[in-house]
């Protein structure tokens, strides 16, 4: 009888933590996969985006590829407000693991996370001509997954703060 | 049958070194048999922790022989001679100057600065900047600027650089700091590779994936394979070619950057407004000012329109080998070995001669370390890839040598003042004297001897113009006995 009370006692613990697990998985992915797809840029505030920006977001277990493209200028350059994301190609791991990336004369270092639906990337860069700068990115899709809002805050090392929001919606 | 466990031996016999020589074996007996008797009763009475415990026990054996060697009078004695000794002064700051060394990397820095600049003929080379408005800020220069300097007479060649950081594929990922330079680059330095080739040289001149490494990251991330040259590497966002490998002693501004790629293929350096420093190979015959003004001339009438603002043409020997910095260290050392060498050369009966070089030695080991510690941690690693040190390594750089200076001076007088004026030996046996409240007689003071017998100080504690200072009393030789006697006891 004893054992049998304890059996039933592990299989509902069990249960128990499959279904916790669970949900935060699906919690995860339906964050994640909310998020995927291809968006194109409608509207920027507080900063000039690139022409035709447009982004593309896939998922894969914990990371995340953002590829975007966009029209370069007649002098190939970008905003620094728009550092990391004026980039090819970008790997993001949400799970709070430190990754680096190239991002022209930057090494990038950015952690990301999935926080109720939104992807929440902090990031810094390394020195260029003497200034280094540091951020966030927040992703939130809409409550219809039509809009992608992009919330961008970042600060350089003399302390120069810069937010912008860039409004994409799906293609 | 108990035993000593093997590990409580080894603990026992290494304290034993410590107990004076006389006891020592009497206390390894006594040890030995109380840890025989302590197991054999503990094992006896089934105590399965009966060997731990002994082994907790032996520790305490350190502390037991250190104390009797404390207590030994002779061996207070010989540590006494040896604290008290000159030598044992100079060894000690020695020390300090060897710690600096070893933190350093063998004074790296130093002899950077006080060697040769590993290029050809490195007076010649220039560094083209634009100053800044504000703090003395020096920019760099747009690079369409720099390119139309090519056609300037007074230089024999230019090529434009910048510094940025790259992410290296090694075994896993690095990240380095790297330069984006001109083709012709190495070849205005006059550097040739240690391995492979560089961008001046045919193959390597207009291939946009090639990039060139220095000897450190060679070594330490590819472990100075020579089959790396060719090979293929996620270098800075890209595959690129690794195809040199630079010279081990080369070295640019406070180092040498890890990764060199060409800024014709860097996407950062697209347009001919990017800012990029430069250099230039001076012609013979021509002046830095004959030069400057053609450079301006051309500046102003080379596109892309720009606002001039000033452009400067510094010495690269002058912006990376400071005259002071470089020339500190040689006098110190220089007056170290003269005054060291007179301590040890001069007759016992010039014994002022002796106490001034021997103060000498002190005062500029003392500042000797306390400059390199300048050069090596704040001065030297402070200079950018821009030629400009921040003001936070200039102003601690001059602080370090300014506080060196005035600890140099205080504590080589602080230290004479406590030595014998025969054998520099510390004085020893203090015996106060006086109160501080008896301002007429019996003042306040300290009366020392030398350990050797060779003289007395009395020493007032707050010396007046109308009481002497320090009085030296010189002990003739019939008080060496006594002296002598304390000495063995």
């Amino acid at each position: 009888m004893k054992s049998v009370a304890m059996l039933a006692a592990a299989v509902s613990l069990c249960a128990a933590l499959t279904g916790t697990l669970g949900c935060r998985l699906r919690g995860a992915d339906s964050g994640i996969s909310a998020l995927a797809g291809d968006w194109t840029l409608t509207r920027g505030f507080g900063v000039t985006p690139p022409d035709h920006f447009e982004t593309s977001l896939s998922a894969d277990r914990n990371r995340v590829f953002v590829r975007s493209r966009w029209e370069a200028a007649h002098d190939g350059q970008v905003g620094l407000t728009l550092v990391g994301l004026a980039t090819p190609e970008l790997v993001l791991d949400t799970s709070g693991v430190e990754s680096a990336a190239q991002v022209g004369p930057f090494v990038l270092r950015h952690t990301s996370r999935l926080n109720h639906g939104r992807l929440i990337t902090d990031w810094s860069t390394s020195e260029y001509m003497g200034s280094s700068y540091r951020g966030s990115w927040i992703r939130t899709v809409s409550r219809d997954g039509a809009m992608l809002t992009l919330d961008i805050d970042a600060v350089s090392g003399a302390g120069d703060e810069s937010r912008a929001r860039l409004i994409f919606r799906r293609k | 049958m108990a035993r000593v466990p093997l590990l409580c031996q080894w603990l026992l016999n290494a304290a034993s070194l410590l107990v004076p020589r006389e006891l020592r074996v009497d206390w390894r007996r006594e040890w030995y048999g109380e840890l025989w008797h302590f197991i054999g009763a503990r094992l006896e009475s089934g105590d399965r922790q009966a060997y731990r415990v002994a082994l907790t026990h032996c520790v305490g054996a350190w502390s037991d022989a250190w104390h009797l060697r404390r207590e030994d009078e002779a061996s207070a004695g010989a540590l006494s001679r040896i604290l008290r000794h000159p030598a044992f002064c100079v060894a000690a700051l020695a020390l300090l100057a060897a710690i600096v060394g070893a933190a350093s990397g063998g004074f790296a820095n130093t002899r950077r600065m006080i060697a040769s600049l590993p290029y050809r003929d490195p007076s010649q080379i220039m560094v083209i900047r634009q100053t800044g408005y504000f703090m003395g800020a020096r920019l760099g220069l747009p690079k369409g600027k720099v390119s139309g300097w090519r056609k300037a007479e007074s230089l024999e060649g230019i090529a434009g650089y910048v510094g940025y950081h790259a992410l290296v594929e090694t075994n896993g990922w690095t990240e380095v700091e790297a330069a984006a330079v001109d083709a012709d680059f190495f070849g205005v330095l006059g550097v040739k590779a240690q391995l492979g080739s560089l961008f001046h040289e045919p193959g390597a001149r207009n291939c946009g994936d090639c990039v060139v490494i220095s000897d450190q990251l060679w070594r330490s991330e590819f472990h100075g394979d020579a089959s790396i040259v060719g090979g293929v590497r996620q270098i800075a966002g890209e595959r690129r070619r690794i195809v040199g490998v630079l010279p081990r002693d080369f070295w640019f501004f406070a180092g040498a950057p890890g990764v060199w790629t060409l800024s014709d293929h860097c996407g950062f350096l697209a347009s001919d407004r990017s800012l990029v420093y430069a250099i230039g190979r001076l012609r013979r015959g021509y002046t830095v000012d004959r030069a400057l003004t053609e450079l301006r001339k051309i500046y102003r009438t080379q596109p892309p329109v720009i606002k001039a603002r000033q452009v400067e043409l510094r010495s690269i020997e002058e912006l990376t080998q400071d005259r002071m910095y470089r020339n500190l260290p040689l006098a110190l050392m220089g007056l170290l070995v003269l005054s060291g060498g007179l301590v040890l050369v001069a007759p016992a009966r010039k014994a002022g001669l002796r106490g001034a070089a021997f103060y000498t030695t002190k005062l500029s080991l003392t500042f000797l370390a306390a400059a390199l510690a300048a050069i090596e941690f704040a001065y030297a690693p402070g200079l950018g890839m821009t030629g400009v040190r921040g003001f936070a390594p200039e102003a601690i750089s001059l602080w370090v040598l300014i506080f060196g200076l005035v600890t140099s001076v205080w504590f080589a007088g602080y230290d004479q003042r406590r030595r014998c004026r025969i054998c520099l030996a510390r004085l020893s046996m203090p015996v106060q004297m006086g109160a501080r409240g008896h301002v007429l007689m019996d003042r306040m003071s300290t009366e020392l001897a030398c350990p050797n017998g060779h003289g007395l100080l009395w020493a007032p504690e707050d010396p007046l113009e109308s009481h002497p200072k320090d009085r030296w009393l010189r002990l003739d030789e019939s008080w060496q006995d006594l002296f002598e006697l304390s000495g063995k006891r």
